[in-house]
């Protein structure tokens, strides 16, 4: 296990390299000009060509790319060019926001989206499974800035219960967690209806009744375990889901993270801002998925002596 | 000997379907004693796993036990809830399957395994259920059981799958073993190891065995009673000896006809014509009668009786209207 662990930490490196040259280059290829988008317009010439030579613009981009990768291992994500802080600081700001509603929302789909699948996988085609699976099929169809509305509109608008904007405390959570958590929940459920059920028909099911063992257990500890394979992949989709697609809900929410950031560094250009916001997201995503690999190992002995 | 454990009486199971109820397992009637060993043979789909299956009432849906009774130490089985019939799977009656393959669960140790049956059936000392996984895998042929309670089986052979899946079913010492096709997916060399195994845990451990088998000959190498299936229902019961010098049944007469002869040289084997029918094909009289070369024009109309001739030996066949027609 420990020597499986070590080889896919390893395998994070060469990704986490490709990731920073895609992340780079690819930024540089999208149209526009970012000190003409910061001064704005009938700015002269000179003014912009000066900005460009002071921010390192104008040198070759192989040149470019080298500093930043050097920056970056001192800790040095660069300066927004908007803002004029330190990027470090600007994702600092927001990233803790971001991770707390993409955890939240994780952790509520997949508790309630596994339990429901399995109560909806051991009453096949019965009444609760079809309740179950037509509640499923409305959260994962409705998108989740909809449902973000509908619930303001109920829980601030009418009721008055709930804030709707901003993230100052856990009752202001309450929405955006609800808005996040409920389209995982539909296909977390779905997953593991289908896990299950896939899972309750092998043999080794029957030969736990066979021995008289309780059947709660023989769901909830001998099928279960055998279904936290697609189970725990669809986990992992969700929470970097969540930590990409988190744009639209905090939008609606005005609350302020790192989807927020990543959209305005777009329209604004701020390259350090923008390369470093997609570098940090998609570094915790490769992280997450190792996560989930070496938790596959962890449940399922055949994986790891591969 | 001859001390009745378990008595099966009448015992119809069927299949709801789109088609209607198929009826796997059709009127069906035995009994077996304690130390016994009867054997269930017949061709794919003739009902004998339906039948393995509804003892311990492990019918997956949409089949159904819908009438009969299956009698252990004289209380129906079929009487019991899921929770008094899960005191009796494991520990009184228990089971192992033809495909050692799948038959174990491939995310759990077999250590882990094996002692689940012991603490869910009142072992309270885990240390003591691991003294017992081990000296189980120990009997059943592991060199070193200490380190293969922690294997997966992944990392095990068909062979020892099914030794584990032995140890398993005998950990809480069970008054019968189920043996469905135990040795059907291994090869000729491990098939013989588990019989002589199976054989001498018998010798050690007093269990009844009821072995579900097509192969005839691991019938005449274990069994000591010998009960035919085809199409749902019993067609011959007799001692084994019997069975084998004096088949009455023309579908045994046939089975027995195509084991191939060491020392008989034919090109071509003897088979039985036809297949054996679907449930929802059966014939109105004899179920056998389409492939009997013996049928005659009552075979066609009316459903012969299971009579039970003089010497015990039981068949169903209008051949033989001697003995008096009894159905238990």
């Amino acid at each position: 296990m420990l020597k499986y662990a070590i080889k896919r930490i390893l395998q994070m490196i060469p990704l986490l390299i490709a990731l920073s040259v895609i992340v780079f280059f690819l930024i540089r290829w999208i149209p526009g000009d970012p000190v003409s988008a910061m001064l704005g317009p009938g700015v002269p010439a000179s003014n912009i060509e000066f900005e460009r030579e002071r921010l390192g613009l104008n040198d070759p981009i192989i040149v470019q790319y080298v500093r930043w990768v050097r920056d970056i291992f001192q800790g040095d994500l660069g300066k927004s060019i908007v803002s004029k802080k330190p990027v470090v600081y600007e994702i600092s700001r927001r990233l803790p926001v971001t991770l707390t509603l993409a955890v939240g929302g994780t952790v509520i789909s997949s508790v309630l989206g596994v339990i429901l699948g399995v109560i909806a996988a051991m009453r096949q085609n019965r009444f609760l499974d079809n309740l179950i699976m037509s509640v499923s099929l409305l959260t994962v169809s409705m998108p989740s800035f909809f449902f973000a509305l509908m619930l303001m509109l109920i829980f601030s608008v009418q009721l008055g219960w709930l804030p709707s904007i901003g993230l100052n405390s856990p009752a202001h959570a309450v929405m955006p967690l609800l808005a996040l958590g409920s389209s995982g929940l539909g296909f977390m459920a779905r997953t593991t209806r289908s896990a299950m059920l896939d899972v309750i028909r092998q043999d080794y099911i029957r030969t736990s009744r066979s021995r008289g063992i309780p059947e709660k257990i023989v769901i909830y500890s001998h099928a279960l375990k055998n279904s936290m394979i697609p189970i725990i992949t669809a986990i992992g989709l969700r929470f970097g889901g969540l930590l990409a697609g988190s744009a639209v809900t905090e939008t609606v929410f005005s609350i302020p993270g790192m989807g927020k950031f990543l959209v305005d560094s777009v329209t604004k250009r701020d390259y350090p801002c923008l390369q470093a916001a997609i570098l940090v997201l998609a570094t915790i995503f490769i992280v997450v998925n190792t996560i989930v690999d070496l938790i596959y190992a962890a449940v399922d002995p055949r994986i790891r002596y591969e | 000997m001859s001390e009745k454990l378990l008595e099966v009486r009448n015992l119809r199971t069927v299949f709801h379907t789109e088609e209607g109820e198929m009826p796997a397992v059709d009127g069906v009637s035995f009994r077996l004693d304690s130390g016994e060993v009867l054997a269930i043979v017949g061709e794919s789909g003739c009902g004998k796993s339906v039948t393995s299956l509804s003892i311990l009432k492990l019918i997956p849906s949409p089949g159904e036990i819908v009438a009969g009774e299956i009698l252990y130490k004289g209380e129906d089985l079929l009487k019991k809830n899921t929770k008094e019939m899960n005191q009796i799977r494991g520990e009184e009656i228990s089971m192992i399957f033809q495909e050692p393959m799948t038959s174990l669960n491939p995310v759990f140790p077999i250590g882990h395994q094996i002692m689940e049956s012991l603490i869910y059936h009142g072992e309270k000392d885990k240390a003591k259920a691991k003294a017992r996984a081990i000296e189980m895998l120990r009997l059943v042929g592991f060199s070193t059981p200490e380190k293969a309670i922690s294997y997966f089986p992944s990392q095990l052979s068909g062979g020892m799958r099914q030794r584990v899946m032995i140890a398993m079913a005998l950990t809480c010492e069970p008054q019968i073993l189920i043996a469905d096709e135990p040795t059907t997916a291994l090869d000729v060399t491990i098939q013989a190891q588990i019989l002589r195994l199976l054989k001498e845990l018998k010798e050690k451990t007093g269990a009844a065995i009821i072995m579900i088998t097509h192969d005839l000959g691991i019938v005449a190498q274990i069994a000591h009673n010998v009960m035919v299936m085809y199409a749902g229902e019993a067609v011959e019961y007799a001692p084994v000896r019997e069975l084998y010098k004096n088949p009455l049944h023309p579908y045994t007469k046939g089975l027995l006809q195509s084991i191939p002869k060491i020392n008989e040289d034919h090109d071509t084997l003897y088979n039985i014509p036809g297949m054996v029918p679907g449930p929802k094909d059966y014939p109105k009289g004899c179920r056998f009668c389409p492939r009997c070369e013996y049928a005659g024009e009552r075979c066609e109309r009316e459903k012969p009786p299971y009579v039970k001739r003089a010497d015990g030996h039981r068949v169903r066949c209008w051949l033989y209207e001697g003995g008096e027609a009894n159905d238990a």
